[in-house]
């Protein structure tokens, strides 16, 4: 399915690159002949002898040294499709340049990819030293292997860039101090492309334009042109003009499916177009594009990163990764050459001393050596893997290809039956036939199937729309609907992403801190008591610490268009929020500020105290190294030293808090400063008081823990996917209630590494049962999580904002952006988009698409009970040839385009039945149409409404004189001699409308009985309550320019007096007589507001609020108007020149009136089982 | 960014775009059978008749293609 999630080349890890086959356990000989065995063995085939050559020639220690004992001769070899590495073992040592080697590792990359080979390289240099005793030890090629492959597995030892600056340089043939030269750059830009990101070819063009040619409609002109060629027919001419139409018309509809993958287009929109790098020794600018790995890039505050590198030069570098990962917060970056322990296997993307292309440079200036570009840049893979991952068909449209499928091989096998029978043995011949062959075949398929679906599933996007969802691919809604497993992300998904201080202590005592949002208002308590403001600021501890907390603080809360937002960093902010709960206002004058320092990690501030000549320090900071500079601690009023039972009462406290995924801040202060104006981090930050801690959090947003308990309900399990700490995530997961799915099974919680460490069938058996979270995980393994639940059988459903979840998102069965904090790519990537980046709001899409799946079940089913009518004419007409055929084949196309559209169609915008959401996921295998169904419908009701046809056909017969029981049923007025039917009598075709209009009017029974399964259409209780009001308030709001005043905001197209705009214009001024129009039936509409509209509109409401039966009847506008159209379009075909070309004729009323018999008895048949099914009858054999 | 507008009357245009493609293949089958009818003399419809009944039916596909284009639900950048 994906590709590229096998890892190849240089993602892969090093025991796969090896094969035992590449392992030589007797090297001998010099140490150039060894290399040359090695090379041979690792790249069969290739001639490398030069670059072998030069190789030991030219290396140096840097770079052939891997440690003790340890050689890793390694070159990029042009041409390459993937690393190739050999392993030699020589027991007793092969000597070069003075010392011994008994380890030989050869390593060759392909010359265009210079950060793989990187990469390779310094995981080789930090895994071989361990592994070299064991590996020596190893009897076998296959033992050596197993060897790498677990010590890979259970490394303790971090990986990090371990290449030094130099060696990065070496390896990149660069100068770290003048950069390459303009020739080698040039070179260089040949060999690697230019630094873009690129498009993967999709579906070729012509594919494209051809499918346009084969498409259903298509085919039918082009069997209507080629029909023109028969013998018989001969109109070459009008075949030639035809086949010119639909040449045209499939390029037009070429033209218009012309769309590119904006995917991609964000991506390429995130990279820096213009860049500075060091060329010839001299600083140039150059466009991003021409970037090559080598390039000294020179990084200055609000510098987009061009393409990844490596810093060799940095100065309180903060990058800001948002674009990559999603999360908001900003990292350091440092110049280092030292190993940099990062726990467990490392995020390629916290690496301290990289920079990434399309991360912002948030401060400071720095220099780094370009090691990837383009598609060899991390947001290349990404877009790599968001591209390589092919849009799979939804369960929906994998079920409509099934039953469309079956319906095509019905309808084609009953209209072969039938033709054959009619050519064979009824003594047609072969044209007649084939006319009979088109009507069977029309009669049965049931064309609306996929407009009403279309509409359903339009319907759905709607809905969700005003549910802050938007969809993007319309057929996702319904995916959504069978979801059984939803990967969310954390923050600002599941929480409220914001900061909130929700816990305080000082004096010994912990207090809540309530609220909502940044809004200032909510309550302090303490063990349960609520504490007022005057309490909070009489207590000297808290006073202290929320003076501290609002003064220490460069953050600002602010009011615009009625929602507060912080100005600043959300830390800080949150303690400016829990100061002004309290009723603090800013009041000192500030005279020193020191910064924050991550190294130091804390800040303070120096303020004018009460006295004029007092001097306050207030300090913020991490617990413990606050804490250490504390010698005096404030409890109950007074300032005492600091004893270690106080430090470990503290200590105590906040490791609570912590265990509970809280970020403890401490607050102290100094009210002995000197006024020298000396008050620099050295001097002032020392002999501290210790006031108390905060501790804060993304609480939980109040709505997600009733949604989550909701998707527990209806059978969907969830999966926490964060990039955030395990201990925060299951904090969060717990107060969310994930984990609750099953309360005798534990809430897994596992990090990447965990998960980067098992194997696949490991982490199946973790993924299929229970709800688990994972946390710290890199981008590649959520991509594999989703995988591996698809690969379940799952119906996944995937949060995501950051570039990096663009793989995972295109993966899932339904990926789903933040509306508002996800990056575009994230939202090219996904199918839906969350407007209110809120959780519940998922869970409100699932219900409308579990809607969408029972509407398209009630629409197969009304469309199938109306097909025997037009069918059983033919049946008797073949077996019994001397009956007249009742319906003719212009019958069953009347039929098809009059009943089957609009009152279908209606079925399909039915709104969710309660109970939706108490009912397991539906399975993936769960068939819109079986074998029992359509017999059923054929069988069962499709015989009732026939019946009705054909008692209203012999009415009329009856009627008009042409039949009395006694008589033959064959006695009605006879078929036109060989079908022709302009010699049909009028007789004829008046039996032929009595027939004809009882399959409208039973129809009309069907398509209102079918909206609901179970409850009556005579019910007060047919319509949800809410939904009554809903109707209701829409009826009596109702204005007829509505939209007009909408849709003032938008600007309007061009015509005489009116503003231009990017519409086209050839077709704005088309329009323009129908605006003028519109414009005109406004103006009316508004004069008769006040006199008509507006109290008619209330009197309907009121009446159908007092009857909330005949509100069952209008509540579905498109049904109503299907049934009006379908009545309408029977006026016309009766008493219009369309007679003449349907072959009907009007009847006397009391005809018409009968065949409304129909409608009741159906209504009557339809409620009675409804009845019996809510007494749990289930009467399948019924249909 | 990306504006998360949905476009206008969506519901409207898709059932207006599916009652034209509807009607579109109504008018080529129309225009099949009256090939077939004219060949065995059920009927008398003329060559420009018919050929303005596929050209019909080819604008109203190519109508309802557009209108469907200008509905598809989901965000513009």
């Amino acid at each position: 399915m994906v590709e590229a999630l096998h890892p190849s080349g240089s993602q892969a890890m090093i025991s796969q690159l090896l094969s035992p086959d590449q392992v030589v356990l007797d090297l001998k000989g010099d140490f150039s002949s060894a290399l040359r065995r090695l090379a041979a063995v690792a790249c069969p085939g290739k001639d490398m002898g030069p670059a072998l050559d030069d190789l030991i020639l030219a290396a140096d220690d840097s770079v052939m040294l891997a440690g003790e004992g340890i050689s890793l001769p390694h070159l990029r070899v042009a041409g390459l499709d993937q690393p190739r590495i050999s392993l030699g073992l020589s027991r007793k040592g092969i000597s070069h340049r003075g010392k011994r080697f008994s380890l030989i590792l050869f390593l060759a990359t392909p010359e265009q990819d210079s950060a793989g080979h990187l990469k390779l390289l310094q995981r080789l240099k930090a895994l071989l030293p361990q592994l070299r005793n064991d590996l020596l030890k190893a009897k076998t090629a296959a033992k050596v292997v197993a060897v790498l492959a677990a010590g890979e597995e259970t490394s303790v030892r971090p990986t990090f860039f371990n290449l030094t600056q130099d060696q990065v340089a070496v390896e990149l043939r660069t100068d770290p101090v003048s950069g390459l030269s303009s020739a080698q750059a040039k070179s260089r830009l040949s060999l690697h492309g230019p630094n873009q990101i690129r498009r993967v070819a999709g579906t070729p063009e012509i594919i494209k334009l051809l499918r346009n040619f084969f498409s259903f409609f298509a085919i039918l002109i082009w069997v209507a042109a080629l029909l023109c060629f028969v013998p018989g027919v001969d109109m070459p001419q009008l075949g030639v003009a035809i086949l010119l139409v639909v040449v045209i018309n499939g390029f037009f509809s070429f033209l218009q499916e012309q769309r590119s993958d904006r995917a991609v287009e964000a991506l390429q929109r995130l990279c820096a177009q213009q860049c500075r790098v060091l060329r010839d020794g001299r600083t140039v600018q150059i466009d991003a594009a021409l970037l090559v790995p080598g390039d000294v890039l020179l990084l200055e505050e609000g510098d987009i990163v061009a393409a990844d590198a490596r810093l060799i030069d940095a100065v309180q570098v903060e990058v800001d990764n948002s674009s990559l990962t999603g999360e908001s917060e900003s990292a350091k970056r440092y110049k280092s050459d030292n190993p940099i322990l990062l726990p467990g296997k490392f995020l390629w993307i916290e690496l301290p001393n990289v920079v990434f292309a399309g991360s912002v440079l948030v401060s400071g200036t720095a220099r780094a050596i370009v090691f990837g570009t383009g598609m060899n840049t991390e947001i290349g893979k990404i877009a790599g893997l968001t591209q390589a991952i092919k849009g799979e068909e939804s369960p929906l449209q994998k079920q409509l290809r099934a039953t469309v499928l079956s319906i095509t091989l019905l309808a084609g096998g009953l209209g072969l039956v039938f033709l054959f029978l009619g050519w064979l043995v009824a003594g047609l011949t072969f044209v007649q036939a084939f006319v009979f062959f088109i009507g069977i075949f029309v009669a049965n398929v049931p064309e609306g199937l996929l407009p009403t679906v279309t509409l359903s599933l339009a319907m759905g996007v709607t809905r969700m729309a005003r549910r802050n969802a938007i969809v993007k691919n319309i057929s996702s809604v319904e995916t959504l609907g069978c979801t059984t497993v939803i990967c969310s992300d954390k923050t600002g998904t599941l929480t409220q992403n914001l900061v909130m201080v929700t816990h305080l202590w000082t004096d010994g005592d912990l207090y809540t801190v309530g609220g909502e949002g940044y809004r200032p208002e909510g309550a302090f308590q303490r063990n349960g008591q609520t504490v007022n403001k005057a309490q909070l600021t009489e207590n000297p501890a808290t006073a202290r610490l929320l003076e501290c907390a609002l003064t220490c603080n460069n953050a600002h809360l602010e009011k615009s268009r009625g929602q507060w937002r912080i100005v600043g960093d959300p830390t800080e902010g949150a303690l400016v929020v829990m100061a002004r709960k309290a009723g603090l206002h800013g009041t000192h004058q500030r005279l020193h500020v020191n910064p924050f320092e991550s190294v130091r990690k804390r800040m303070s501030v120096v303020v004018r105290g009460a006295g004029a000549a007092e001097r306050l320090l207030y300090v913020k900071g991490a617990l413990v190294e606050t804490l250490g500079l504390c010698d005096r601690i404030l409890r109950e009023g007074l300032i005492r030293p600091i004893s270690e039972s106080d430090r470990s009462q503290v200590m105590t406290a906040s490791d609570d808090l912590a265990r509970q995924g809280l970020r403890i801040l401490a607050l102290a202060y100094r009210d002995d400063l000197e006024d020298s104006g000396d008050w620099g981090v050295d001097r002032a930050e020392q002999k501290l008081i210790f006031i108390g801690f905060t501790a804060s959090s993304d609480p939980v947003r109040p709505d997600v823990p009733e949604a989550i308990e909701s998707c527990h309900r209806a059978g969907i399990r969830l999966m926490m996917i964060t990039g955030d700490y395990p201990l925060t995530a299951e904090c969060i997961g717990r107060q969310a209630g994930i984990g609750q799915l099953n309360p005798n099974q534990r809430l897994a919680v596992m990090d990447g590494a965990e998960v980067m460490s098992m194997d696949d069938d490991r982490l199946k058996a973790v993924l299929s049962t229970g709800e688990t979270i994972f946390a710290r995980v890199a981008p590649e393994e959520k991509l594999r999580i989703v995988s591996l639940l698809k690969q379940l059988g799952e119906i996944v459903a995937v949060t995501g904002d950051g570039v990096n979840d663009g793989p995972a998102l295109r993966c899932a069965d339904i990926g789903i952006a933040m509306g508002r904090r996800g990056t575009d790519v994230a939202k090219e990537a996904a199918r839906m988009i969350l407007g209110d980046d809120n959780f519940s709001t998922i869970v409100a899409a699932i219900e409308e698409g579990r809607a969408i799946f029972e509407n398209i079940k009630r629409f197969v089913a009304y469309v199938f009970n109306s097909n025997p009518q037009e069918l059983y004419p033919y049946i008797f007409w073949m077996l019994f040839p001397e009956m007249p055929l009742t319906m003719t084949v212009m019958g069953v196309l009347a039929v098809d385009v009059g009943t089957d559209l609009i009152p279908a169609m209606g079925l399909g915008i039915e709104r969710p039945e309660k109970g939706l959401m108490d009912r397991p996921p539906r399975a993936k295998t769960e068939k819109l149409l079986s074998m029992g169904f359509i017999l059923r419908a054929y069988f069962i009701q499709g015989t009732i409404l026939a019946l009705s046809c054909y008692a209203t056909y012999y009415f009329c017969g009856w009627y008009m004189g042409w039949w009395a029981p006694p008589d033959a049923l064959s006695s009605m007025p006879a078929s036109p001699a060989g079908l022709k039917m302009d010699l049909a009598t009028p007789a004829y075709l008046m039996s032929l409308t009595a027939y004809f209009f009882p399959t409208v009017t039973t129809q009309i029974a069907n398509v209102l009985c079918k909206r609901s399964w179970k409850t009556s259409l005579f019910s007060k209780d047919f319509i949800d309550p809410q939904h009554r009001r809903e109707i209701l308030d829409h009826i009596g709001t109702w204005r007829p320019w509505s939209n007009d005043r909408v849709n003032q905001s938008q600007p309007a197209p061009p015509g005489p007096g009116l503003p231009p705009s990017t519409g086209s214009l050839w077709w704005q001024w088309l329009a323009f007589p129908l605006r003028v129009l519109r414009r005109l039936l406004t103006r009316l509409g508004r004069r008769l507001e006040k006199p008509l509209i507006r109290p008619a509109a209330a009197a309907m409401s009121r009446t159908l609020e007092r009857h909330p039966v005949t509100l069952n009847f209008v509540s579905n506008p498109l049904i109503d108007i299907g049934i009006v159209f379908e009545l309408g379009f029977c006026v016309l075909l009766f008493y219009t020149d369309l007679a003449r070309i349907y072959y009907f004729a009007p009847v006397p009323w009391p005809v018409y009136l009968f065949a409304f018999t129909g409608t009741v008895v159906l209504t009557a048949f339809e409620e009675a089982k409804k009845f019996l099914r809510r007494r749990s009858h289930r009467l399948e054999f019924l249909g | 960014m990306q504006s998360l507008k949905t476009k206008r009357h969506p519901v409207s245009a898709i059932i207006t775009a599916v009652g034209l493609e509807k009607i579109a293949r109504h008018l080529a089958l129309l225009a099949c059978l009256s090939i077939v009818f004219k060949s065995n003399g059920w009927s008398d419809t003329g060559a420009p008749a018919i050929l303005f009944l596929t050209a019909a039916a080819c604008l109203l596909h190519l109508g309802a293609g557009w209108l469907k284009r200008c509905t598809r639900p989901g965000p513009r950048p």
